[in-house]
Formats: structure tokens, C-alpha cells, sequence
């Protein structure tokens, strides 16, 4: 439940706030918003800002970061220089920690402008510094952004993939229909149409297996009819397969599972 | 997503544009091929509904939407669209990319065009696909390569027009954007499209396509196109207006006879299906009709134009069709006409009171919703030009001179741009001291004018100063032709009009010989 953990979150920081203890209440809320920028939650450039009256002068650049961070779908041209100046300030320090917050900030909001090459380069250097994928956490969320940024810039990265599968993450039961989803996607957006068909299949099959994971399973089965009518490869729906898929998705918040901060 | 949705219907816009923004991102990193584009088309919407242009044509490319993307970059121009196409993209985004081309590439630079050749070539050579299933992105390859057709490197331009050809007479939609680069192109003297141009226009109502004024000249100029014309109009009435404009039945009887006939059939209300005739091309058609059949026609244009609840598009297809007809008329009904207009003045000077037209008077039950818009002084303009015909063929050549020399002091300027087109033979009326108007159309006639009086010095700064890249098209068009009608008269205005930003005007001035 994030949504009750970071309402915890806020009460604890305006507790510490109560209590004089800025750094201790402004860490909370950096803690709340980081949270709820995962999943776009509305405290997190509210949570940023308190934030920013509480940190100390040499502190306050990551509350700025964290409203950038917030309010990059509504500003991005304002607020991507401001996550950029965040990453490269961390990468001076190596915490791996913070390193992962910004690059992952960064790739979001670059993303949505097409930036594929700035992705690329910012993944490298900060893949560089974290080392090795072992769970199925940010860190993972990096690589994947890696690989999709260096396909997306027309480099063969099927090598990574693969090694990517074949390692322990990779044959988790929530790493590995993941992975493939990604793939699936950078597959299709290279114009590998019966590749990436296969991948969102695999993807669809672990999904089922999982358990409790419908809303995944409907997006990569229909992701895979997606490919078959864009790319001509691979299953395509007939309608009622599409009102079937589309019946899974019956839940109307928190469609997909994705790494968290918690 | 939800939130986003909800965020927009509560008028909360930047709230949905965060929302949806949020859930497409969701979408990428968790793999959602299916999803992203689901939230893409919704964020082109939203960006659509609010009429953000710049931010409506990545997300309508994202999603693949071809005809969306087309419509974003005309909003946006070349350079805004420039920075939204990817070498690299997606497939089923290229075709977006490709239709933003066809719509805003006319300002590409020819290093640009370059660059984009190859890939519009590889693409527009898949001539399996078709588009009668739906919008496809090899047809919108060719279409893109039709708007930069005049400027395709010389190795690819062969290539790039049999692409264009080949999409004109394979699609099953009137071929608007490639006839317009056929056109653009055969006049630039690129390729020689004269005959598919006349078959275009012959089978297709010039409303759904464009450029039909340069398509007329560029028929009259060749004698397969006047060939295949004449051919069509036997059975294609789009094809026998085309030969009315292009003045083809003087030359042919059989085809003078099938524009009298439907004239005739035209005042009984026994007009066939096919045969829409605006009021422009019934005042044509008649220039071939029997005498009385003029008469009438020429009574009911008069009606038409002096009327102000008709629409403005009305009145004025009916003043130009009054002026085509004045030429034939006989000299007792032209002064008769003029007489009619000449009291009615009052009338043709009221604006249109009717601005609109629907097919429901019931608001939510109109399927269409047309804004016809007054026009009065395009209506005023060509209400001058018949004026004029009807005072020439009439033998009253004072009124004419008097009318010219009030309307080129009109405070509209399409009028003075008018009066300044018929005072270029009435060299008594000054037309220098119009050549600085404020209005870049009245400019344009003036340079005109000044050149058929042979009143241009080479280089003349008014044409120098009218071909800078930020005059209105209209007007560097004009200066191009003024130049292209006298090749070696104006060096500099040539050299300044081959670095203009859009590619016809480029390819005519390359066309162009100069002294060396």
C-alpha cells in the first residue's frame, strides 16, 4: 500500500518538523516524494517542496531535483536541466544510491522527448559505476533503459538481452516476463515484427503463471496484436480475443508492476 | 490514464497533460508496446483539443496517426516539423513522419531533401500494400515525395516523380498532394506530367485538388495534354471544364457543342448527376452557348452576385463567371447586364448576411456545419472584374476607365489588387505610386502590370525588395514569373529567388538562364 506508507511518510517528516528536526523531516519528505514519483502520485512535488525549506543550503539541490523530477511531464523543458545538473553532481560523489534515482529520472523524462542518445550515454556511465543487474529492482529499471536506448540509437544489443535472461534476475518469476516485455518492445521498434511477436508471447505465457497478474498478462497479449497488425507478425486478435484481453484489465489504478522504491 | 482522462474532462488540462504523460511512461518501462500507443493517441488528442501544436505532432507520430500528423504540421510549418522526424523511428511511425513531410516540406532546404531521399524512395518503392484497406505508409512516402519532388537530387528525380506518378493514378483517393507536385514540377521543368495533369483534372472536380489555375496554362501549353482533354471531355464533365478554362472548344467543335448543350440543359433544371456546375463554370460553359442562352445565364450570375443572402463563395463564382462570360457576349446584352449591375451597385456593395450553412437546423443533429464566410471584398474584387468585361464588350470604355481608376483607391485591397490588373493596359492611370502598398496581393498586380507596360528597370528594387525570403509566397511567386518571362533582365532577383526556402520557387530561379 504506498499510498498509506507515504502518508506515514508525511506525518513522520511533519512530526520531525514539529520537533525542530529539519534535516530529519526534510530527508522524510525527500523519502515521500521520491515514492510517489514513481507512480506519479500528486504528493510528490508537494512533499519536494516542503522539502526545500528544510534541507540545509548544501542539501537543497535535491529537493530542486525531486519538484524537477515531479513536474518534468508538465515543464520538461525546465526541468530537465535541473535532473541533468542532479545526476551529474551524484556521479562526482559515486553514492550508487543516488546515482540510480537520477539516471532513472533522467531516462523518464528524456524519453519522452526522443532523446534515445542522451539516454544511452547517461545508462553507460552510470551502469559503469552500480555494476552488475542482481535483483529484480532499479537497478534492473537501468539496464532496461540501457538496452532500449542503445537499440533505439541502432546499436545490436541482442547479446545484452539474452545475457540479461540468462542471468539469475532473468529467471525470476517477475524479472523474466518483464525482461522480455522490454525486449519485445525494442524488437518491435527496430521493425523485428516475428521477434518481438515470440518475446511478447513468452512475456504473456510468464505473466499467466504468476499469478495475480492479469493486467500484465492483457497488456503483453495485446501488445503482441499490436505487432501483428503494425508489423505483420505474430497472433493477431480476433475482436471477441480483444474484448477477452481487454476484460482483464479490470482494475482502474496501478496497471502494471514495476520495481519500487519500498 | 484514468486521471488523466478525468483531469481533461474537468478542464484541468496541464493536470491531464502531467497524468497521461505519467501513464505512458508507466507504460514504456513496464513494456506495454499496446499501452504506449494507447496513451500516445490520447495525449495527441488532448494536445489537439487545446490546439498545441508543436506538442500534438510528436505524440500523433508516436502513434502512428498519419492524417493527424498531417494536420499538425501544416499548423506548424517545416521548421517545427523538421525537429520532430527520426531516421530511426519505429516503422508505424515513419508513416506519420512521411505525411508531416507532404504537409510542411515545401520549405525544406535542398540539403534536407537530400538527406531524406533515400528513405522516402526505399519506402515509396513498396507498391504492394495499397491504401485501399487504409492509410498506408509507402503512399504517404510518395506523397512526401511530391511536395519536395521540384528539389529531389538529380540521380533520384527520375525515380522520385515515377513514385509520385505511380501513387497519383494508384490511389484510391483524389490525388491532391501529387498532382500539386506534378504540377509544381512540370512547370518547374523537373518532369512533364502535362498529360496525367489533364487525365487528373479530367476525371476528378477540380474541389478536391489543387492548383487548377497553373494546371489550365500547363494544358493549354501542351498538345498531348490539350489531346487528352479534348478526349476525356466527351464523357467526363470534370474533363469539359477543364477544356471551358483552357479555351479547348474554340478549337473543337464537338466539345463547343457538349458545353452548349449542357448550358441548355442547365436553364431546364435537366442537369445529369455528375454534372455539378458552380456558378463560374456555367458563366464559362456559356461563352460556347447560343445567344439567348447567354442572356440568361448572364442575368442569373447577375442575380446571383447582386444577392446578399447568398453566401459569399456564391457571389463571387458568380461574378467570375459573369466576367468569362462578358468576353462573348453581344454587345446589346453585355450593356444590358452592365446596366442591371450598374443599378444594383447598392446591393453588391452589402455583405453577405448569410455566414454559415448546415444540413440540420437542429444544432446537435448537423452533421455538417460549413462557415461560409462573407468575403465582401473578394466579392467587391470580381464584382469589378465583370464590371470591367461587361463595360469592354459593351463598348463603354469610360465607365471601365472610371471604375479601374475608383478601385484602385478602394480601401479593401483585393479590390485595388484587382483595379491594379486591369489598369495595366490603361497606362494614363499611375501605378508606381502603388507599388509600396501595404497590401502584398495589390504589390503583386502592380509588378505585374509595370511589366507588361515593359516599366521594370533590370533588377528593379521593387522586385528585389518583394523576393525576400519573408515576402508572402504569393508575392515571390509573382516576382518569379516576372523573372521566368524575361530570363536575363533581373541577375540579382534570380540569384536571390534560388535561395528561397520554398522548393518551387528554388527550382523555377534554377531554370532560369542568367548572364553569366
Amino acid at each position: 500500500m504506498p499510498r498509506v506508507a507515504n502518508a506515514m511518510l508525511l506525518q513522520a517528516a511533519r512530526l520531525a518538523a514539529d520537533d525542530e528536526d529539519r534535516v530529519r523531516a526534510g530527508q522524510l519528505y525527500l523519502r515521500a516524494s521520491r515514492s510517489a514519483a514513481v507512480r506519479r502520485d500528486d504528493i510528490a512535488e508537494y512533499a519536494a517542496f516542503r522539502a526545500s525549506w528544510l534541507l540545509p543550503e548544501e542539501e537543497r539541490w535535491r529537493s530542486l531535483a525531486a519538484m524537477a523530477r515531479a513536474s518534468w511531464p508538465e515543464r520538461p523543458e525546465e526541468s530537465v536541466p535541473v535532473l541533468r545538473a542532479a545526476f551529474e553532481r551524484v556521479l562526482q560523489t559515486e553514492a550508487a544510491d543516488d546515482v540510480l534515482e537520477w539516471a532513472l529520472a533522467m531516462c523518464d523524462a528524456l524519453a519522452a522527448q526522443d532523446d534515445w542518445g542522451d539516454i544511452a550515454e547517461i545508462t553507460e556511465r552510470a551502469s559503469a559505476l552500480l555494476g552488475p543487474v542482481s535483483a529484480v529492482d532499479e537497478r534492473l529499471e537501468l539496464e532496461l533503459e540501457r538496452l532500449t536506448a542503445s537499440s533505439e540509437v541502432g546499436d545490436d544489443v541482442e547479446a545484452g538481452w539474452r545475457a540479461l535472461l540468462l542471468a539469475p534476475v532473468g529467471r525470476t518469476a517477475e524479472g523474466a516476463p518483464l525482461i522480455r516485455a522490454r525486449w519485445a518492445m525494442a524488437l518491435a521498434r527496430e521493425g523485428k515484427g516475428t521477434l518481438a511477436a515470440e518475446q511478447f508471447a513468452s512475456a504473456a505465457e510468464r505473466w499467466r503463471s504468476t499469478g495475480d497478474a492479469e493486467d500484465e498478462l492483457a497488456e503483453a497479449v495485446l501488445s503482441e496484436d499490436v505487432v501483428a497488425q503494425a508489423l505483420g507478425a505474430g497472433r493477431r486478435l480476433d475482436q471477441a480475443g480483444r474484448i477477452a484481453v481487454a476484460e482483464l484489465r479490470g482494475r482502474g489504478s496501478t496497471p502494471v508492476r514495476l520495481p519500487t522504491v519500498w | 490514464m484514468t486521471q488523466g482522462l478525468r483531469a481533461w474532462l474537468s478542464g484541468r488540462g496541464w493536470e491531464a497533460r502531467g497524468r497521461l504523460i505519467s501513464a505512458w511512461a508507466v507504460h514504456r518501462r513496464a513494456g506495454h508496446l499496446a499501452g504506449s500507443l494507447r496513451v500516445a493517441e490520447t495525449l495527441h488528442d488532448l494536445f489537439k483539443a487545446g490546439e498545441e501544436w508543436q506538442d500534438a505532432l510528436p505524440w500523433a507520430i508516436r502513434s502512428g496517426l498519419q492524417l493527424a500528423a498531417e494536420a499538425a504540421a501544416t499548423e506548424l510549418g517545416w521548421a517545427a516539423t523538421a525537429a520532430a522526424l527520426r531516421p530511426h523511428a519505429p516503422p508505424w511511425e515513419r508513416g506519420a513522419m512521411w505525411e508531416a513531410i507532404a504537409a510542411a516540406g515545401t520549405d525544406a532546404s535542398d540539403a534536407e531533401i537530400t538527406a531524406l531521399s533515400d528513405g522516402l524512395l526505399d519506402a515509396a518503392a513498396d507498391h504492394e500494400t495499397t491504401e485501399h484497406a487504409t492509410v498506408q505508409a509507402a503512399s504517404a512516402a510518395r506523397r512526401a515525395l511530391a511536395t519536395v519532388l521540384c528539389r529531389v537530387p538529380h540521380p533520384d528525380a527520375a525515380r522520385a516523380a515515377d513514385e509520385v506518378v505511380f501513387e497519383t493514378t494508384h490511389t484510391p483517393f483524389p490525388p491532391r498532394r501529387t498532382i500539386q507536385g506534378l504540377i509544381l514540377a512540370t512547370y518547374a521543368g523537373v518532369c512533364d506530367a502535362c498529360e496525367l495533369i489533364a487525365e487528373v483534372f479530367g476525371f476528378t472536380d477540380r474541389a478536391h485538388l489543387a492548383g487548377f489555375g497553373l494546371a489550365v496554362e500547363l494544358v493549354s501549353d501542351s498538345a498531348v495534354a490539350r489531346a487528352k482533354a479534348v478526349e476525356l471531355a466527351e464523357y467526363q464533365f470534370p474533363a469539359l471544364l477543364l477544356c471551358a478554362w483552357a479555351d479547348l472548344p474554340d478549337l473543337h467543335p464537338a466539345v463547343a457543342a457538349r458545353a452548349a448543350d449542357v448550358v441548355a440543359r442547365s436553364l431546364d433544371g435537366e442537369l445529369a448527376g455528375d454534372e455539378i456546375l458552380r456558378a463560374d463554370d456555367r458563366g464559362r460553359l456559356a461563352r460556347w452557348a447560343e445567344p439567348d442562352a447567354q442572356r440568361a445565364v448572364g442575368h442569373a450570375l447577375s442575380d446571383e452576385l447582386i444577392s446578399p443572402s447568398e453566401i459569399g463563395a456564391h457571389r463571387n463564382e458568380a461574378a467570375v463567371g459573369l466576367a468569362s462570360l462578358a468576353e462573348r457576349l453581344t454587345t446589346e446584352t453585355a450593356g444590358e447586364l452592365l446596366e442591371r449591375v450598374t443599378v444594383d451597385q447598392q446591393l453588391i456593395g452589402t455583405p453577405s448576411t448569410q455566414e454559415t450553412m448546415s444540413s440540420h437546423p437542429n444544432p446537435l443533429f448537423a452533421r455538417v456545419n460549413m462557415r461560409a464566410p462573407a468575403a465582401h471584398d473578394q466579392v467587391r474584387a470580381v464584382a469589378l472584374r465583370a464590371f470591367a468585361a461587361l463595360a469592354e464588350r459593351a463598348c463603354r470604355p469610360d465607365e471601365r476607365r472610371n471604375a479601374v481608376a475608383s478601385g484602385i483607391r478602394d480601401e479593401d485591397g483585393a479590390v485595388r489588387a484587382e483595379a491594379a490588373r486591369l489598369a495595366a493596359p490603361m497606362l494614363d492611370i499611375d501605378l508606381r505610386a502603388h507599388a509600396a502598398d501595404d497590401n502584398p496581393l495589390v504589390r503583386a498586380q502592380v509588378l505585374i502590370a509595370l511589366a507588361t507596360r515593359e516599366d521594370l528597370a533590370p533588377d528593379d528594387p521593387g522586385l528585389l525588395a518583394n523576393s525576400a525570403p519573408d515576402a508572402p509566397l504569393a508575392l515571390r511567386s509573382t516576382v518569379l514569373r516576372i523573372a521566368r518571362e524575361n530570363p536575363g533582365a533581373h541577375p540579382r532577383l534570380v540569384q536571390a529567388l534560388r535561395a528561397d526556402p520554398h522548393v518551387y520557387v528554388r527550382a523555377v530561379a534554377h531554370g532560369i538562364e542568367t548572364p553569366s
